[in-house]
């Protein structure tokens, strides 16, 4: 009897062995269908528009009539003058911006995520606020604080008996660093890394401080190389990102003829007329340099032995003791110069008759009633709603899901989705917009879209993709395999694990990767002005026009709608988010 | 005293057969207007592709309260935006737009060779339209092109070359062009990017017209203060950063005086000045495209926008002078008869334009 039942119980295990095996077998060729359709979307999204400005780069004739294939539009970018000085100036410009902001960007999200900080959320979050600030009024702001003649530091210093010349001087490298430490640079590094270093196990740092190690030491003998791969690609992006600024060194560095790679394709492309395929052969360049460093990337976080998030998981805190209150004063001050300074001068701005311009009749509300009354307002609002938040959902998703495949499954051609999804961010926007154009206009399937919202929301999604797919990346190298075998053990299903262990230790991520998607969708010019209609035109075009019209104070209102919607946006989804992720 | 008395009548007799002959050329232009104006409704829409700015959306918005059953599509680009967008839709067989206006650039030679815009002319119906002496300069001077037929210009505004504050700079300093390379203004002269398309660029176009090469090349060695951003330029010269600025943008400049900023920002020189001003057509410069979607819509809204009332809204919205002489005096700065100007938008002064670009690369790198 009991051996009958010992015989049905071993069948019984064995069928439900073999079904699960089958259902674990269903499952791989599910999600290995599902990787295939994903490389197949990625590639053509990525892929088809750079071979179509890669064969622009070749043709002769303009714009109007391809006449012919050549080097031309090449032997013209590259025999420029100034491209030497441009390269040099880039390089020079990259180094000392990521040379002070990522220390300092390390040690700030360190402290915000891994200490006993008060009040460290609230200040992670203005990082968040001084990331969705609009650059060109808050580049303004700084002018007038910082311009050599007229700033008000300057002016302010130099009533000091000591002070005979302006200290400060906008119009400089320096000036130029600085303004773009104070605007995103350190910001961006920031809400980057903070998740990252949140959910770094404590075990690590406890068993640094045992050896006896001071908070510093374990920073740099034990977090950051722990952290690498987070950091690297943190750096990487940045980096790219750099070689990409364009609009702080227009305004700056224009007057003191300090040009850089990026100003150099705008001169081509706002050439008569336009050059593009010299300047797509100079964006090409870029791609091209930039790649070794992926690749680099790629090898150096292929392995996985960076899991920080595991089994024995503890979120608990440095304590920082008698350093507390210095370091929140510290902290405080470089959130409150990044954000709430810049935030009040824009916003001040707006209700200026004329933006820095003091005298007796300075306040007026007539550029908020010029902005909110603008017949296409309300309708440039709700698709400027429509596009961020459809972007940020459809990018979580996306992005979400290709992160998972990059390094959650052994899909073999992992690493071409992993390379490709780096394409988008090396590419400057009004180019990529043009590879778009040719994708919706190039495929009769695609075609319908054309005009469309969904035009621009696969734009604006694919566009972001580098930022949102490494962030998403580097989260899930992070977390460790057991958690997911631990839970499989215990009988849960792939869902339950999914849903259960995986999605909150990435949620905060994913709110992350939402909110700089929604700002991003939100702010974004080059790409949607080419494929915009009148139906479908968003606030950002509202501020292109008035930016054309020199009218920057009614583009600071815009600029401070956008902040504030996408501000709330993301205090919402980090309120909710934060309940269902890690909590440090 | 016959033969006069003769001269007379067949002078009277020529002036009847003219009036009759006009008469003639405008008879019927109702029957035309009506079947346009019922196709135009048949087809329901025009798209407009043009300057970006509220001032031209406002403009286009005065057409849709004219005829509200004709909806206006409106969209404002950079010709730099514009170009590419327009080529690739129709390289893939989507032919989107009605109309364009926008500034004089290459485009229009290169769209016409094509044959991507389609002569003009010949769809100007009402009257008034197609009066030529209702014109500044008549046809010859308002099309822009060697044929006369497709591009028009129906904006003459005419522009300072240069802006000098005045609390800085007195005019016993200076107040002519050509002082503007005296070694005392080195380090006090802004200049808009003169190296890509845009106002700098026309202005030293216009100087290399009017003074040649050598005049322009000691300019631009002035250690002039460069800048693509047309509101630091005015802000510049407002301020006294640079009290000299050229190829200052009007309405920007104006756009502060009315807030009572920058009021002793004069221009350099007057109207009679040699090389001091230049006729412009700023964005007043309209296409009719080939292959247009709503053909009927669009010869519906060209025929608007240069009459007598869309002209008006024109005005009104952007502040610039309409080249209907009945108009002059309704906005913007108008050109004054006896005036010194140099219209450098005309295609056969593009090459200047080009030149232009050239030397001040050679100078400034």
């Amino acid at each position: 009897m009991g051996q009958q039942r010992a015989a049905v119980i071993c069948d019984e295990k064995g069928v439900r062995l073999l079904r699960s095996r089958i259902a674990l077998g269903e499952f791989f060729a599910l999600q290995n269908m599902i990787s295939w359709v994903a490389l197949g979307f990625v590639l053509l999204v990525v892929l088809y528009p750079l071979t179509v400005i890669l064969i622009d780069s070749f043709q002769e004739g303009g714009p109007a009539r391809v006449t012919g294939y050549s080097l031309k539009a090449w032997r013209l970018a590259l025999s420029d003058r100034g491209i030497v000085a441009a390269v040099w100036n880039t390089v020079a410009l990259t180094i000392a911006r990521q040379a002070i902001a990522f220390p300092v960007a390390i040690l700030l999200a360190w402290v915000l995520a891994r200490t006993d900080l008060p009040g460290a959320r609230w200040l992670e979050f203005l990082f968040w606020i001084a990331y969705f600030l609009p650059t060109l009024p808050v580049a303004m702001g700084w002018i007038l604080l910082l311009d050599p003649d007229h700033g008000l530091l300057n002016l302010l210093a130099m009533k000091l008996p000591f002070v005979k010349q302006a200290p400060f001087n906008i119009y400089s490298f320096w000036g130029i660093v600085w303004t773009h430490l104070a605007t995103n640079t350190i910001a961006i590094k920031v809400i980057l890394l903070t998740p990252l270093f949140r959910n770094m196990d404590a075990a690590l740092e406890d068993a640094s401080r045992v050896s006896g190690a001071g908070g510093i030491t374990t920073l740099r003998r034990i977090v950051v190389p722990v952290m690498k791969p987070a950091v690297l690609v943190v750096l990487i992006m940045s980096i790219i990102q750099s070689l990409q600024t364009f609009e702080l060194e227009q305004v700056l560095g224009f007057p003191i003829r300090f040009y850089v790679f990026s100003t150099r394709i705008y001169s081509l492309l706002h050439d008569d007329p336009p050059m593009l395929a010299a300047a797509t052969a100079l964006s090409t360049i870029i791609l091209v340099l930039m790649l070794p460093l992926v690749v680099l990337q790629r090898r150096l976080t292929g392995k996985r032995e960076y899991a920080v998030v595991g089994g024995k998981f503890r979120t608990q805190k440095v304590e920082l003791h008698r350093w507390k209150w210095p370091v929140f004063l510290v902290v405080s001050c470089v959130a409150l110069t990044v954000t709430v300074l810049p935030f009040s001068i824009v916003t001040a701005g707006t209700f200026m008759k004329v933006f820095g311009f003091f005298g007796s009749d300075t306040w007026t509300l007539a550029h908020w009633k010029a902005v909110i009354g603008d017949s296409v307002f309300t309708s440039s609002l709700k698709n400027t709603l429509l596009l961020a938040i459809s972007a940020a959902m459809g990018s979580v998703l996306l992005f979400t899901l290709l992160g998972y495949i990059i390094v959650r499954t052994r899909f073999v051609a992992r690493n071409i989705l992993d390379l490709t999804s780096w394409v988008p961010s090396m590419l400057p926007g009004i180019i990529l917009g043009l590879g778009y154009l040719s994708l919706l206009l190039g495929f009769a399937v695609l075609q319908p879209l054309y005009g469309t919202m969904a035009a621009m929301l696969l734009a604006v999604v694919i566009s972001r993709m580098t930022l949102g797919v490494q962030i998403i990346k580097t989260n899930f190298m992070q977390v460790g395999n057991e958690l997911e075998e631990a839970s499989a053990v215990s009988g849960a299903s792939q869902w339950d694990t999914l849903r259960h262990i995986f999605l909150p230790l990435v949620m905060p991520t994913m709110l992350l990767v939402g909110a700089v998607s929604f700002i991003a969708a939100a702010r974004d010019v080059s790409t949607v002005v080419l494929l915009s209609t009148t139906g479908t035109r968003p606030l950002s075009l509202l501020q292109l026009d008035l930016l054309a019209q020199g009218n920057y104070e009614g583009a600071a209102v815009v600029g401070v709608i956008v902040v504030l919607l996408t501000t709330g946006v993301a205090l919402v989804a980090r309120l909710g988010g934060l309940r269902v992720g890690i909590q440090g | 005293m016959i033969r006069v008395r003769g001269s007379g009548w067949l002078l009277a007799l020529l002036m009847l057969q003219l009036s009759c002959f006009v008469e003639l050329l405008n008879a019927g232009w109702e029957e035309d207007w009506s079947k346009i104006l019922s196709a135009a409704r048949k087809e329901g829409k025009v798209a407009i592709a043009g300057a970006p700015g509220k001032p031209y959306r406002d403009v286009v918005a005065a057409f849709e309260t004219k005829y509200p059953n004709i909806t206006l599509e409106y969209q404002g680009f950079t010709p730099a935006e514009f170009v590419p967008r327009f080529y690739k839709e129709r390289q893939a067989n989507k032919f989107l737009w009605d109309v364009y206006f926008n500034g004089p650039t290459t485009f229009d030679v290169e769209a016409k060779k094509a044959g991507d815009i389609s002569p003009i002319r010949p769809v100007f119906i009402l009257p008034e339209v197609k009066d030529e002496k209702a014109w500044y300069g008549g046809f010859q001077s308002a099309f822009l092109d060697k044929e006369r037929q497709f591009i028009f210009s129906f904006q003459a505004e005419i522009g300072a070359q240069a802006y000098v504050n005045r609390e800085i700079v007195t005019e016993k300093e200076l107040n002519t062009v050509e002082a503007l390379t005296d070694p005392k203004w080195k380090g006090k002269i802004a200049v808009y990017d003169p190296r890509i398309d845009g106002a700098g660029n026309g202005r030293i176009a216009v100087w290399l017209g009017v003074f040649g090469e050598e005049f322009v090349k000691s300019l631009l060695k002035q250690d002039v203060g460069l800048t693509r951003d047309r509101r630091q330029l005015v802000e510049w010269v407002v301020r006294g950063k640079y009290p000299i600025g050229v190829a200052v943008s009007p309405p920007v400049l104006y756009q502060l005086q009315h807030q009572g900023v920058g009021s002793n920002v004069k221009p350099l020189g007057s109207s009679r000045t040699r090389g001091a001003y230049r006729l412009s057509s700023t964005n007043g410069v309209l296409r009719l495209i080939n292959k247009s979607p709503n053909p009927n819509a669009a010869i519906l809204f060209i025929n608007w926008l240069l009459s007598k009332e869309g002209q008006t809204a024109w005005v009104k919205s952007t502040g610039e002078a309409s080249r209907r002489l009945e108009l002059q005096k309704l906005g913007g700065e108008p050109p004054e008869a006896g005036g010194n100007y140099f219209d450098i938008d005309q295609e056969d002064k593009l090459w200047l334009r080009e030149r232009a670009k050239e030397v001040s690369k050679e100078v400034l790198g």
